[in-house]
């Protein structure tokens, strides 16, 4: 456990592709198309996510176990893949989310240093 | 309706160039997805998997064996990267950057027999025209200017 946990330490920095499913399925348990739109809404249309980099990511994702399948049957007697967020790509996630505060916070705290000297 | 159709047995065509054991896995639902897709989106996805397509011949699909570790340093003689995967891939690259090539050279499509682009110069100070006569301008450079009837 202790060897798949350092795997996935090296995961990180995750790119914005693999970011944004990440998050999308913090929501829910979703198909691929249903990535595609909550990826689509979450980033209010400025990043667009088409199927090649979806299912690579996906791949990746599944390999790593940061992101899990179920098949889930339909009333109409179809099957439908579900991909969901496993505990360790939540603490990934979670991890990748404290960096980019940390990346926020020494950017707000320079432009305040650059706003105080154009001031 | 039609385009679509043309559309979606194109994509079908490119999803057919992934590795096997990727195309397996996800291509009937990239399928599902494409078919979904509205007319706007097209260009994002022809390009977006032609790229997809090249790098997973490159770095290996993780749906069978996958790659010791990503970026990893890995000496050449145990590199899973064989001669035998590069192959595809630079064919595919090439395959893809001379259609692109081609459909760049031949669009717009070239002017139909019979249609001709006239450029007529006309300087009313300058130039005399009469009307199937040719008109020299005296100031050094000579303009022949034709009249069409």
């Amino acid at each position: 456990m202790q060897v798949k946990d350092n795997e996935n330490e090296k995961e990180r920095p995750l790119s914005s592709a693999a970011l944004h499913i990440l998050l999308a399925l913090a929501e829910s348990d979703l198909h691929g198309y249903g990535i595609m739109q909550s990826v689509k809404r979450q980033s209010e249309g400025t990043f667009k996510l088409g199927p090649g980099t979806l299912y690579a990511n996906l791949d990746r994702l599944l390999a790593s176990g940061l992101v899990g399948e179920t098949e889930r049957k339909l009333k109409d007697g179809e099957t439908r893949r579900e991909y969901s967020l496993t505990s360790t790509g939540e603490r990934v996630l979670r991890l990748e989310v404290q960096r980019l505060r940390q990346v926020v916070n020494v950017a707000r705290t320079r432009l305040g240093k650059l706003d105080e000297r154009g001031a | 309706m039609k385009i679509q159709s043309c559309l979606l047995f194109v994509y079908r065509l490119m999803v057919a160039c992934y590795p096997p054991s990727f195309r397996k896995r996800f291509a009937p639902e990239m399928l599902e997805l494409a078919a979904l897709a509205e007319a706007t989106e097209w260009p994002l996805i022809f390009g977006d998997t032609s790229v997809a397509i090249v790098r997973c011949w490159l770095q290996g699909s993780h749906s069978t064996a996958a790659l010791p570790e990503p970026n990893a340093y890995v000496p050449l003689r145990e590199s899973p990267i064989s001669a035998f995967v590069l192959l595809p891939g630079l064919v595919l690259s090439i395959v893809f950057i001379a259609g692109f090539s081609y459909v760049n050279y031949k669009w717009p499509p070239p002017c139909p027999k019979g249609a001709h682009v006239v450029i007529r110069v006309v300087n009313p100070s300058r130039s005399v025209m009469r009307n199937g006569e040719s008109a020299r301008v005296g100031d050094g450079s000579s303009h022949q200017t034709s009249l069409l009837k």
